[in-house]
């Protein structure tokens, strides 16, 4: 079994099959850190911290134009024509205000210009003066009046866009290089076997003293084995950049996905014998499972999420994955074993 | 006629027995009802992600796991120890200064508000919500040399005539307007909007610029099944070369690339129909959209498919494969609003599907680098079918570069292969863009200009390096060039060019003459100093140009 092991370990040293697997981790976190680029300047676009944008405010409106306005127009015309002329970013028209009625604001923004993104971040200020301005005026508290302090009883700025950040790291790029982490466990522990089963060297082996149980497990070893070093790599990186709140919890939680995909990747090449059934197969099943991972806080991808950010988390929610894993990995050694009786 | 198509749906259907069919049909209910189930229950991995406590207050947000706490004494010293992020009482929030409860003092924030507003509502009613919003996007044209035109009093007309006025809307409607855009005030970072008479309104709270992210399931929908149907394609090749299979093709009159045609349609015709199921349901276009992407990604399968030297590398090389064309396709998308966007054809999808207007123009020059390095990778796929080739153990990396010199014979195809290989250079600069994003900005414009430097080179380097003639630099670079210049007809890249210089005309040919020329002398000694003197002078020039020296 050792031998086994060591001729697959070799291979994959030999063909530096780890590097590219290495890349896909470290892909996957750069790409995430850009789509959290993506939303932090769709949710709060002044992060990208351009400045300059003007804006204008046209119509019979005398109390949104005292709300931050750059340029003050009387008819719509004149805004539009600096609008279309580059003279402002953005335009808000109000026909006629009604101080003591709803008032239907059209706001003009410039189509497919990074300036349209950063001046609708003002308007949406300009407007949220308008409308405290308008309570106000009606009697009507304009905002809670709840207020921020620290634990040493300091006035706190609350900075926008920090949870999105927080929440798509911990629940989303977390638990996504878990499952790919497992995924790969998975493809390769089907790899590892069908390569044997279609070369027939999985008759030859079974000539020899190793018995078909111990095939399995040395295969699903070399998998968790590997699938352990990018474990390690990811979560090093993430715990030197954001920091994690539990590394090892997390290490074991991963470990137990891992078991959980390559004891399903083998069970699949015990059954089918060639990879492209057996991919198939894993592969269906994978895209279910990492949908529904994501469904509920009960699984996986949340209980991935609060391990790592230091949130409550029960121990049955914890230790159901090393446990189904470990049965997954002896049912698929039973397998094995019943397999080589059959045949 | 097609020989090759019936032995491979012979050996499918072999393979793929009635009882596996029958299998493989529940498992994929299966999948597909636990896809349905989860979408439906919606994105919940960071639900109770944050703690919170309070002295008088019950928080009911998913967000937050809550806590009651005896007195404002235990609540601080709660939050002082680590073991709730947020403290809240009578009008006072209390965080600590670190990013999980400086977080969860936002979503309380938000939560805040949003209770706020529905008491605001219960309370005052419609006049609590003095201001609603509705967004109009035009498109403009500034071009800073010219004087502007004015808008035309037609368009202005028009223009005002879109404008709602309090007269326009009912007041039963507007209470409907306003009572909807309180029930969707964000709460747990979500912002939508309430669509009525095609417009979209929104409280002040809740305006933010437009987003496709909502849409970007769908392009999944379209996307993913196909990779099934990739998956077999790539392990039915695989096979193919495992078992020695295709060097008895390759002694018979078939042909490589006929081979690799007549493997590639049964599983080619079954993502056209798994794209088109949705297309139907949705009744949109989308097939059109998703065709060049999977032209893309089926030859990039058969070139690693024929390349690998084992099962495992092929499916780590096609998992980077693919990871690498599926971020390119969908991640566009979340810059919906910036030019960047059009980059990519699934972008036009999403439009589509949000009923938005574009040109049939963008769309082609977005699909194009696609096929041409779809139509590229089949032809060096095709020349990689050796048996010389097929029973090296070089990897799949070095392989591509010796078919790709070996492609390289004569001048004019060097020429043609030249303006081939600026599409790959853009497509991994695109990545490059997207990686300096992610550090501070004057290193990153610096890795920048280095990493185009580099890949521009590699390619050309590979054309030149077999003959090694400053013929062959004028060929390689002229075809390089010429290609780059083209794809600045797509407004995408010719915004863009800022960033990977390419506005001017005869510098950028001088530059890539000068730098090809240079490899073609110094190469005849040693490859890598023709590379890094190669390299050097177009990183100078990127900078250089880029700063405004």
């Amino acid at each position: 079994m050792r031998a086994m092991i060591a001729k697959d370990l070799k291979m994959i040293a030999r063909e530096r099959t780890i590097i590219s697997a290495i890349a896909i981790l470290i892909f996957i976190a750069s790409f995430s850190s850009i789509i959290t680029f993506g939303l932090l300047v769709l949710y709060k676009p002044d992060f990208i911290a351009l400045s300059g944008v003007k804006v204008g405010v046209a119509g019979d409106c005398p109390i949104l134009k005292m709300s931050g306005a750059d340029v003050k127009y009387t008819i719509l015309k004149d805004g539009l024509n600096d609008f279309y002329g580059g003279k402002i970013d953005a335009l808000i028209y109000l026909p006629e205000e009604n101080a003591s009625s709803v008032n239907f604001v059209t706001v003009y923004l410039p189509k497919d210009e990074i300036s349209g993104i950063i001046a609708s971040s003002k308007v949406k200020d300009i407007l949220k003066e308008y409308q405290e301005r308008l309570r106000k005026i009606n009697g009507i508290p304009p905002s809670h009046g709840f207020r921020f302090y620290d634990e040493n009883f300091r006035r706190a700025e609350i900075r926008e866009g920090s949870s999105i950040t927080f929440r798509f790291i911990y629940a989303v790029l977390i638990p996504l290089l878990l499952i790919t982490t497992a995924i790969i466990s998975g493809g390769l522990a089907i790899d590892l076997i069908s390569e044997e089963y279609e070369t027939k060297t999985y008759e030859v082996i079974l000539s020899t003293p190793m018995s078909s149980s111990e095939f399995i497990s040395s295969k699903i070893f070399v998998s968790l084995l590997i699938s352990s070093i990018l474990s390690l790599i990811w979560i090093v990186l993430i715990y030197l950049n954001v920091g994690i709140q539990n590394p090892v919890f997390l290490f074991i939680l991963s470990i137990s996905l891992s078991m959980i995909f390559s004891s399903l990747g083998s069970i699949s090449s015990l059954v089918f014998k060639d990879r492209e059934r057996s991919q198939l197969v894993f592969s269906i099943i994978s895209v279910s499972a990492v949908t529904a991972s994501f469904s509920s806080s009960s699984m996986m991808a949340g209980v991935a999420a609060r391990v790592s950010a230091g949130s409550y988390f029960t121990p049955l929610e914890f230790l159901a994955y090393p446990f189904a894993g470990a049965a997954l990995l002896i049912f698929g050694v039973f397998l094995s074993k019943r397999w080589e009786i059959l045949e | 006629m097609l020989p090759l198509l019936k032995a491979e749906l012979k050996k499918s259907s072999r393979r793929m027995t009635g009882n596996f069919r029958i299998f493989l049909l529940i498992l994929s209910i299966a999948a597909i009802a636990v896809s349905y189930v989860s979408f439906s229950h919606g994105f919940s991995s960071d639900s109770g992600i944050y703690t919170s406590a309070s002295d008088r207050y019950l928080i009911q947000n998913r967000l937050f796991q809550h806590f009651t706490v005896e007195s404002f004494q235990d609540g601080i010293e709660l939050l002082k120890e680590g073991k709730i992020d947020v403290f809240i009482t009578d009008t006072r929030v209390f965080v600590r200064d670190d990013m999980k409860s400086m977080s969860a003092g936002e979503e309380m924030k938000r939560f805040i508000e949003t209770e706020f507003s529905k008491w605001l509502y219960n309370k005052y009613g419609e006049k609590a919500f003095p201001v609603l919003i509705r967004a109009e996007y035009l498109k403009r044209e500034i071009k800073p040399e010219f004087t502007p035109k004015p808008i035309s009093a037609e368009e202005i007309e028009k223009i005002q005539e879109r404008a709602p006025s309090k007269e326009k809307i009912e007041s039963e409607k507007r209470e409907e307007v306003i009572k909807k855009a309180i029930e969707q005030k964000p709460s747990g970072g979500e912002v939508v909007g309430i669509k009525r008479k095609g417009a979209e309104f929104y409280t002040p709270d809740t305006f933010s610029p437009p987003s496709l992210i909502s849409k970007m399931v769908q392009a999944f929908l379209f996307l993913i099944p196909s990779f099934f149907a990739m998956q077999l394609f790539s392990s039915s090749l695989a096979e193919d070369v495992r078992l020695k299979r295709i060097e008895i093709f390759l002694s018979t009159p078939l042909g490589n690339t006929n081979y690799l045609f007549q493997k590639m349609i049964p599983y080619f015709t079954l993502s056209v129909i798994f794209a088109l199921i949705p297309s139907v349901i949705m009744a949109s276009k989308g097939i059109v959209y998703v065709l060049p992407a999977f032209i893309l990604l089926f030859s990039a399968q058969a070139f690693i498919a024929v390349n690998s030297r084992s099962y495992r590398e092929l499916t780590f090389l096609i998992l980077v494969a693919n990871l690498l064309v599926l971020v390119y396709l969908v991640i566009p998308s979340v810059f919906s609003g910036l030019p960047l966007s059009d980059i990519s054809p699934i972008t036009f999808l999403l439009r589509d599907l949000a009923n938005e207007k574009f040109s049939l123009a963008d769309f082609l020059m977005s699909s194009a680098p696609l096929i041409f390095m779809g139509l590229t990778l089949i032809h060096l796929s095709s020349e990689s079918m050796t048996v010389e080739s097929i029973q090296s153990y070089s990897s799949p990396f070095k392989k591509f570069a010796e078919i790709m010199s070996s492609s390289a014979k004569s001048d004019s195809i060097s020429f043609v292969l030249a303006a081939m290989t600026v599409f790959f250079s853009f497509f991994f600069e695109f990545f490059l863009i997207f990686f300096s994003l992610s550090v501070p900005l004057l290193p990153s414009f610096a890795v920048l200009m280095l990493g185009v430097a580099l890949i521009e080179e590699f390619f050309k380097s590979l054309l030149i390096y077999p003959a090694r003639t400053i013929r062959r630099a004028l060929a390689v670079a002229s075809g390089f060039f010429l290609a780059e210049k083209s794809l600045l007809f797509a407004k995408v890249f010719s915004d863009y060019s800022i960033v990977l210089p390419g506005q001017f005309l005869l510098f950028p040919f001088l530059l890539h003459l000068t730098a090809s020329s240079i490899f073609a002398v110094l190469s005849r000694k040693d490859w890598r100093l023709g590379y890094i003197a190669a390299v050097a002078i177009h990183f100078a020039y990127n900078y250089m140009a880029v700063s405004g020296i």
